[in-house]
């Protein structure tokens, strides 16, 4: 009796540590089996009734993480993938990452070898190190970029190899609360730095709106601010590339501008409080509840942003978007714009998902199916075979979209970030904004800052 | 005289044997912990020596990590910022804790029910440390902020709470306090009752007064509970994560940066895993050394007791 | 004794002011849920009956995908202290009951083994959580949690036995006994207080962990409330409702349990904490 009471004693306690060993090794294919055993239910049905045409039902099931949904088109993103599963039923796309801070999210990624198939991509220092390493593939051989212009695919190419294939063009807009701006005296929008700040300080005094604000937590907003006045100092597109190529270098002098620290002083009083930390959302939140008569974003934002001035003032078409007038009085206007993140494909060792991530890539690319994606954020459109009903842009701004190529225009600081700087300009930005330092010290700090890492 | 016939019939003696058994009973544990604490530990170590973004090839650069670490962003601003945070949060949990345990101990005529008074105190423990910063994140904010209202329905001003050095800081740390009292002072709670009742009525015959029975009883009593409290609630202090970055994010300047933020940023955003393993170490050592001083300080002043 | 009552009066009324400060965020939250953005904002401690509303609650509901993050956090909070009960109070036991240098000297190792920062460890157990294939699943996770809390588990465990009365295994010793026997048969009953304590303590912060699932979990099909809720927070930062209305939902159950095993717990911090 006492034998065998220590002898399941003692099996239980090998059994736990055996199960502690045992779910170590014997995780993969549990979690693969739970994979394909949870989609199949929902596939089966698809699979018979589709599909039988096209011979395509020997096909193996293949899951397809991606990680490209923006928030911007999110609610269209089911309907997408229903489409695409209906059309490719032995495909389950799963979407990844979707609200999470895209770099650390691709961080953990690497170093779990774990990348989802389809990615955001860019030009910053993280995804040139995964184009250098072999993590991302070249895109040059798909059916898709045949569509798209050589300028963006001349944009997408790094050391020979095309890494992505793009969303479009953006741009930097000022949306308008026109009711506020006609409270304070202004009928038409502001159209140079002079009248802008006139019309900040008009805002200041005669209503109850803060003049000017912006989405200080985001990084591309955050530098976007002194970008658009470090653009307006510049004369030519020859001296644009410098900029551009001095950003690349690590050899950029922000100091070199005495004109920016001028405008941003002018600026800084009418900047309303508690924007450096205000996220992107809160900050068209703030233009529904009525808190600021200027909002400065990119023209991703245009959609919700017009929408939230419309319905405070309850007025229709008081919502207005024009490029940031920050040039000079008599000087052309300079704005800044940049190619969208691309979409890029990773390398993965199982050729079956490979193969789905092409088809998926060209499948979005598809005017049909992009026009989704690309109306929802307002972007300059970049497929040559898009027709022009299928580009339904939100109403006020439609007539930007037509101009921005009629513009001078410098290129979006995040396409030359290094993370480090990234953060380190974007803190002494946030430090000048909310007038806890000066923009001399911030300008110095940056230069020190972009010297030591630059790509 | 059975142990005696057992020691006949086998080889081992039972005390042997009951090592043996103890042994097996500590055989999972040490599993757990060899597979999924040591050796991470000895390959952040082992990291902490190469020069490696996750993907190229790995460079073995010696200590030279850690000497760029004070060469780093803001590392200073860090270092002060660490300090202030996990001394201000462990000062004040451990003071507002010991007060709010001493006011739940007594129990009475006229005295509001302690089982509820006690949960609620303890409720913000309950909850994750992310959903407290982001609801602080909410309430500090400069527009339509509840802090700034209840300020204004004052007759103050507003404050910029996110966006002003110092003030920042004593935001993050109100939120850190807020959450932790609670376990706190429920531990203190704990010493408190244990504490024999008998010594009080002596003390009670003598004359003492309120604050002299306190004073002389009750800390002297309660040390290795303020040891606990002090200890516990510092490591945590070091090692807090979410919270401090949900509501401030770190700003401004690199005013509420504190040391676990700099290592997320560089493992999962820079993906210098060399740097970061090196700060790891480096948190490694300052909450190792910390925790070994204190126990060394408090248990003497405990002895002296 | 009237001054004492009064004195007992102005007491209490002091600790129920410090109470209404404390739990001043927990009505805001509260009430906000049930708010409009713009009544949030202008209104944030009012009650407003006429636009009462739980639409926040029902968007949480469908587009948090609750029910399953709930799901999942509920797997690897119970599965992770079943493994926790199991094996730190059989090592409590051991570190306890049975004398030995070796003892001595792995208790010392797992007290010091407590004070490691997890998040000094996160990015080599991302690495390895590949190695072992445990990466992007629930597994991971639970195994990770579990040995991130068996030292102070097992310390905990290892206290409250080391309390209890030594004749009370002598007696079985001498009956003839084995070890295991004495731990199965004599200890594991006793257990139910420091249980509870190690249940609520490891319970919450795994309940609420984030660091890990959200390195270690990042995929949209296995959430966990706390990514669930910050994630959702993240990009709905605006309405403060839908917030308000996950975080209720997420701490809801945890609370609940908190509130039945209350009694417990405290009994076992008593036994085990202060006397460690």
């Amino acid at each position: 009796m006492k034998k065998i009471r220590r002898l399941t004693a003692l099996l239980l306690s090998a059994a736990m540590i055996s199960s502690a060993a045992a779910g170590c090794g014997s995780k993969s294919p549990d979690s693969q089996a739970d994979r394909t055993s949870s989609s199949a239910p929902a596939e089966a049905p698809k699979q018979s009734d589709i599909g039988s045409g096209t011979g395509q039902e020997a096909q193996e099931e293949v899951v397809l993480e991606v990680q490209i949904v923006d928030t911007n088109w999110a609610d269209a993103w089911n309907l997408m993938k229903e489409s695409f599963e209906s059309q490719y039923p032995w495909i389950t796309l799963e979407s990844v990452g979707a609200q999470q801070n895209i770099d650390s999210f691709i961080s953990a990624r690497i170093a779990a070898r774990d990348l989802p198939a389809l990615i955001k991509i860019s030009s910053t220092d993280i995804y040139l190190n995964m184009i250098d390493e072999g993590y991302v593939r070249d895109v040059s051989g798909l059916e898709c970029v045949a569509n798209v212009p050589d300028k963006f695919r001349e944009a997408f190419t790094y050391n020979g190899v095309e890494y992505g294939v793009t969303q479009g063009a953006s741009f930097s807009a000022l949306y308008l609360n026109m009711e506020a701006l006609k409270e304070a005296g202004w009928d038409t929008p502001p159209s140079d730095w002079d009248q802008f700040i006139q019309c900040c300080k008009d805002i200041k005094e005669k209503t109850d709106y803060a003049p000017f604000l912006f989405n200080g937590d985001h990084a591309t907003i955050c530098y976007m601010v002194y970008e658009l006045l470090l653009a307006n100092c510049l004369t030519s597109q020859e001296e644009a590339a410098g900029y551009q190529e001095a950003l690349t270098n690590g050899t950029f002098d922000f100091s070199a501008y005495p004109d920016i620290c001028r405008k941003m002083n002018e600026l800084i009083p009418y900047i309303m409080e508690g924007s450096a930390s205000t996220a992107q959302d809160d900050a068209v939140a703030i233009m529904a509840d009525g808190g600021a008569a200027m909002l400065l974003g990119g023209n991703w934002v245009s959609a919700s942003a017009l929408e939230a001035i419309e319905s405070y003032t309850g007025v229709e078409n008081s919502g207005l978007a024009i490029f940031p007038p920050f040039n000079d009085p008599g000087k052309p206007l300079w704005i800044s714009t940049s190619t969208e993140v691309g979409f890029g494909l990773t390398t993965q060792d199982d050729p079956k998902v490979s193969e789905a991530a092409d088809l998926f890539l060209n499948w979005i690319f598809e005017p049909e199916n992009f026009k989704i994606i690309q109306n929802a954020r307002g972007t300059v459109p970049v497929l040559t075979n898009m027709t022009s009903d299928q580009i339904v842009l939100p109403e006020g701004i439609k007539g930007l979209v037509s101009e921005v190529s009629g513009h001078n225009s410098v290129m979006m600081g995040y396409n030359f970030y290094t993370a480090e700087f990234k953060d380190g300009a974007c803190t002494a930005l946030r430090d000048v904004y909310s007038g806890n330092a000066s923009i001399e010290d911030a300008a110095t700090s940056m230069t020190q800052l972009l010297s030591q890492y630059h790509n | 005289m059975v142990i005696k016939s057992h020691l006949s019939k086998r080889k081992l003696t039972w005390n042997q044997k009951k090592h043996l058994t103890g042994l097996l009973f500590l055989l999972p544990q040490s599993a757990f912990l060899a597979v999924f604490i040591v050796y991470p530990l000895a390959s952040v170590i082992f990291y902490s020596l190469f020069d490696w973004n996750g993907m190229s090839q790995m460079k073995f650069v010696g200590a030279d990590n850690y000497k760029l670490l004070p060469g780093t962003e803001g590392f200073w601003d860090m270092a002060k910022a660490t300090v202030i945070y996990a001394a201000g949060v462990t000062g004040l949990v451990v003071l507002c804790g010991f007060l709010v345990a001493l006011a739940l101990d007594k129990r009475g005529k006229w005295r509001l029910n302690r089982t509820a008074m006690g949960f609620f105190w303890f409720f913000p423990c309950l909850l994750s440390g992310a959903i407290v910063g982001i609801i602080w994140r909410i309430m500090f904010n400069y527009n339509g902020g509840l802090v700034n209202f209840l300020l204004n329905q004052m007759g103050i001003k507003s404050v910029n709470w996110l966006e002003t050095y110092g003030v920042t800081m004593a935001a993050v740390i109100i939120a850190s306090v807020w959450s932790q009292i609670g376990m706190c002072a429920i531990i203190f709670l704990a010493g408190l009752q244990n504490i024999p009742t008998d010594m009080l009525e002596a003390a009670d015959l003598d004359g003492a007064s309120d604050i002299q029975k306190k004073a002389m009883i009750v800390i002297p009593l309660m040390a290795p509970s303020i040891t606990i409290n002090v200890i516990t609630t510092s490591i945590a202090a070091f090692k807090a994560y979410e919270l401090p970055y949900t509501v401030s994010k770190g700003l401004p300047g690199y005013s509420t940066r504190i040391l676990t933020q700099r290592i997320y940023f560089y493992s999962f955003n820079t993906n210098k895993y060399g740097i970061a393993s090196a700060m790891s170490i480096l948190l490694v050592i300052v909450i190792t050394l910390i925790s070994l001083l204190q126990l060394f300080v408090l248990k003497k002043r405990e002895d002296i007791y | 004794m009237e001054k004492k009552k009064i004195l007992t009066i102005l007491s209490e009324l002091c600790l129920l002011i410090c109470t209404v400060v404390c739990w001043l965020p927990v009505y805001y939250f509260v009430i906000s849920a049930f708010k409009l953005r713009k009544d949030i904002v202008k209104y944030p401690l009012h009650i407003i009956w006429e636009r009462f509303t739980v639409d926040n609650f029902s968007y949480v509901w469908k587009n948090m995908k609750l029910a399953q993050s709930l799901f999942n956090t509920s797997f690897i909070t119970i599965v992770t202290l079943m493994f926790l009960i199991g094996v730190s109070s059989m090592a409590g036991f051991a570190l306890s009951r049975i004398k030995g240098k070796f003892f001595r000297v792995y208790y010392r190792a797992n007290v010091a083994l407590m004070v490691v920062p997890f998040i000094s460890c996160l990015l080599s157990l991302v690495i390895l959580s590949t190695k072992l294939n445990l990466y992007n699943t629930v597994w991971g996770c639970i195994f990770i949690h579990t040995a991130w809390h068996l030292p102070f588990c097992a310390f905990l465990y290892a206290g409250f036995m080391g309390s209890l009365p030594v004749e009370l295994e002598e007696a079985a010793y001498i009956d003839g006994c084995s070890t295991f026997q004495v731990y199965f048969q004599i200890f594991l009953p006793l257990l139910a207080p420091i249980t509870a304590t190690c249940c609520i303590r490891s319970g919450i912060t795994i309940w609420n962990d984030f660091l890990l699932s959200s390195t270690l979990l990042n995929s949209a099909r296995k959430p966990t409330l706390m990514v669930g809720i910050n994630s959702f927070f993240g990009e709905y930062v605006s309405e403060y409702g839908y917030a308000f209305a996950g975080i209720i939902l997420a701490s809801l159950p945890i609370s609940i349990l908190f509130i039945f095993l209350r009694k417990y717990f405290i009994k076992g911090l008593t036994a085990g904490a202060v006397k460690g």
